[in-house]
């Protein structure tokens, strides 16, 4: 089962980046209305205040005083260009001092502070805000009277300018801000692309490949990958140093092992009685230490050879006849016969010729040890276009109720059966080394089955 | 279907509508829908479209209150016209103040166009003014092709208009100052031609169908400004009466209508102004009157006065006094009021 590095809280780039686009997209637009808000504001607030301003004053102009009295001119053209410039209500006054002498007589009075000439405000009228300008000057250089003009315009239409310049900004800033969120994740997506090679690259290797992990990846990454491949080069370096050791010491009992088997059946030869038995006993055990010597040898020459990768097409059916020619003097002692079956077609394999040997012998041999006198094994092939099965099968008591069991090494049916307890570990090491399986099958007539399937 | 019309005269009203002086009310159809009208149409005048709209929602039933225009500019804001669902007036300028002062209620009507304010006033038709001479009494008035030749050929003394001249009171007469005033702002000779009307007789008069009797029947030479609407049947049986076409420019007056903001069922009277501007309802209307008069002739003489705030200024009565001072002053020369 697949350890997840942090399984609390898993979490992914792409939608952490998604979250903080979002929400830097939302302030951002927020941000950007209220600001072309504010601007547009100010810009039409003050082209409607120059145009309010213009056509005050051209009724300020136009007042003199005759006869005591005020004469001005309501100009009906600047208001025929108000109008034009935007459909508003439009109110006015003229007065003098606080005496209206024209217009609307109830607008709000804006405050007038240190006897400004002109005012602004913004002010309810009729239910509507409205904007003011006041303009004023006094109506005789010698007396205190002074004539105000207050000009006032609703402001709808701004409004919606003002609105719509708003919009047009936050739209702009939510275009541009998209297209960037677009390169951004497209980034991203490059970004992770060579980490998900390697993943792929990682998960379709045996247990043994250690070859260094290459990726066309940016430079970001590459530091990942450099410790990565640290890392594989260190594991294959303590692999092969314990393999090597074992090849060594393995190697180096060997000889005195056999010295030992070899005096230990001298020595039974020689004694009788009680003393022979028991000679005959450190025999057997010596031949089983040389046997496991031997398979362990065989294991650790197979793991070096996998590293290597050698793949090399290989006739099966012949492979298999030189095997049983080897082994054939070994089964006739136990009178065991072989039955091979051979295929029409040639079977060609691209193979490690020498390891599937190894395993084949592995399983032959097995096969041997487990049948009964006059037993027969058959052995044959079977080929799919994805698939070639070699069955080995005999007549023994079969593998048992688990036989999985067996693949692990040491492990085997029953006491006093030469053999290392390694033959079917190393079968199967070499089926996964060549991406196949092997399978033990306990066959309904009695007797062991085992299929290596080796993808073609 | 037959629609049930009913008029009922002034004197017999009884009702909520009693604060407003009215001149007439009339039914229209008898469904349950109703429709509270104010109009300063003659009802005669409006009539054809009033049947054709309970043709076309026969649910509905108008209820036409008529009351002239300084009736209805006086009632608004009172409690006078509470429950009116339209107001149509062809006092533009009254109608533009009543707006601009947030009478009128905010309603979409469908295919906006030059011939609204906002949202607010819409025009229904078009008051053509046209100036009517007696050939029989003065044929070189046929002759004529603007005002400035006309003054011309005055002050060249190779005209007179030695009968007179006949005008709109614009002391009593609402249209009458609202057209003078536009004069006024259109050409600058306006006064000077004023001078000259009032050589040796100027006859200023409160009503269109005395104005037209006098030039009809060769009282007077001209009728200067006078509701074309009125003259038609006069220009159509008096083969002496005919229409002096200026060529610099023809005032037209928009009828207009709006919402109070007091209305009863603001969506039944935007209704009925959005069936008055239809292409059904216009069809109902004297060719001269239709509203897409403007949209055929682009490089006409044809003068609407524009719905313009510019409008409230001629009603302001500072503005007015020096009008009427200038009005005078031009006049005085002679002239007698009727």
């Amino acid at each position: 089962m697949p350890i997840s590095p942090n399984p609390d809280t898993p979490w992914s780039l792409k939608r952490r980046l998604f979250r903080q686009w979002l929400f830097i997209l939302v302030l951002l637009s927020i941000g950007t209305y209220l600001a072309a808000s504010a601007i547009a504001q100010s810009v039409v607030q003050k082209s409607q205040d120059n145009l309010l301003q213009s056509i005050a004053q051209v009724i300020l102009d136009s007042v003199i005083q005759r006869n005591q009295a005020v004469e001005f001119d309501l100009p009906y053209s600047a208001f025929d260009v108000l109008g034009y410039a935007a459909p508003e209500q439009t109110y006015y006054q003229v007065r003098v001092n606080n005496d209206v002498i024209a217009g609307y007589s109830d607008l709000p009075i804006p405050d007038t502070e240190n006897n400004q000439s002109r005012v602004a405000t913004t002010d309810l009228y009729l239910g509507d805000p409205v904007r003011f300008i006041q303009l004023s000057k006094p109506l005789n250089p010698t007396q205190s009277e002074t004539v105000f003009v207050l000009l006032g315009q609703t402001r709808d239409s701004y409004q919606t300018t003002i609105g719509n310049i708003a919009i047009l900004a936050a739209s702009g800033t939510i275009i541009a801000f998209a297209v960037l969120a677009i390169l951004g994740f497209t980034g991203v997506q490059a970004t992770l692309k060579p980490l998900a090679r390697i993943q792929k690259n990682l998960d379709s290797r045996t247990v043994e490949d250690f070859t260094p992990v290459t990726a066309n990846a940016p430079s970001e990454i590459n530091s990942l990958i450099t410790t990565l491949n640290q890392t594989l080069e260190q594991h294959k370096r303590l692999l092969e140093q314990s393999r090597s050791f074992i090849a060594e010491a393995t190697h180096q009992i060997k000889t005195p092992i056999a010295a030992l088997s070899m005096e230990s059946e001298l020595l039974a030869k020689e004694l009788s009685g009680p003393q022979r038995d028991r000679a005959h006993t450190l025999s057997v055990r010596a031949r089983y230490t040389s046997k496991l010597i031997h398979q362990l040898l065989t294991q650790a020459s197979l793991t070096y050879r996998s590293s290597e990768h050698i793949q090399q097409p290989t006739a099966l059916p012949a492979l298999i006849r030189s095997i049983l020619r080897t082994l054939d003097t070994h089964a006739e002692q136990k009178g065991v016969g072989f039955n091979f079956v051979e295929p029409e077609a040639p079977s060609l394999i691209a193979c490690d010729a020498i390891a599937l040997r190894e395993a084949l012998v592995c399983l032959i041999e097995n096969a041997i040890q487990f049948s009964p006198p006059l037993g027969d094994i058959e052995i044959s092939i079977h080929q799919s276009p994805t698939q070639l099965d070699i069955h080995i099968c005999d007549d023994g008591p079969g593998f048992g109720p688990d036989p999985e069991r067996l693949k692990k090494a040491f492990v085997t049916t029953r006491d006093g059966h030469e053999g290392g307890g390694l033959g079917l570990a190393i079968a199967e090491r070499v089926a996964v080394q060549h991406r196949g399986w092997l399978k033990l099958l306990n066959r309904p007539q009695g007797g062991g089955e085992c299929v290596l399937s080796l993808p073609v | 279907m037959r629609a049930v019309i009913t008029g009922v005269m002034l004197a017999l009203l009884s009702g909520p509508l009693t604060a407003l002086t009215l001149e007439g009310r009339f039914e229209v159809g008898s469904g349950s829908e109703v429709v509270t009208v104010l109009g300063t149409n003659e009802f005669e005048a409006i009539q054809p479209q009033l049947v054709d709209f309970i043709q076309v929602y026969p649910n509905a039933q108008i209820n036409y209150l008529m009351a002239s225009s300084a009736e209805i500019a006086s009632a608004l804001g009172t409690d006078a016209i509470r429950g009116i669902d339209a107001i149509l007036s062809s006092a533009l300028d009254l109608q533009m103040k009543a707006v601009n002062d947030g009478a009128a209620r905010t309603v979409r009507i469908s295919d906006p166009s030059g011939t609204q304010w906002r949202d607010r006033l819409f025009q229904i038709s078009l008051e053509p003014i046209v100036t009517l001479y007696n050939k029989a009494t003065n044929p070189a008035l046929g002759t004529i092709k603007d005002r400035f030749e006309l003054l011309d050929q005055l002050r060249q003394g190779r005209l007179s208009l030695q009968r007179g001249v006949v005008l709109y009171d614009p002391t009593r007469s609402g249209v009458g100052y609202l057209l003078a005033a536009q004069d006024a702002e259109q050409i600058d000779v306006f006064w000077s031609l004023l001078e000259w009307f009032s050589t040796p007789r100027l006859i200023e008069s409160c009503c269109s169908v005395d104005m037209i009797q006098l030039v009809s029947s060769g009282k007077v030479d001209l009728a200067y400004n006078i509701l074309e609407s009125y003259a038609t049947t006069e220009l159509a049986t008096n083969p002496d009466l005919h229409v002096l076409a200026f060529s610099d420019y023809q005032l037209l007056v928009p009828r207009t209508a709006f919402v109070p903001t007091t209305a009863d069922n603001p969506d039944r009277g935007a209704r009925f102004i959005e069936y008055l501007r239809s292409p059904r309802a216009q069809s109902l209307l004297p060719a001269h009157m239709q509203l897409n008069r403007l949209q055929q002739q682009s490089n006409s003489p044809l003068k609407p006065i524009r719905m313009s705030p510019a409008l409230i200024l001629q009603l302001d009565a500072y503005q007015k006094a020096r009008f009427l001072r200038q009005w005078n002053s031009a006049t005085s020369r002679s002239g007698s009021a009727q």
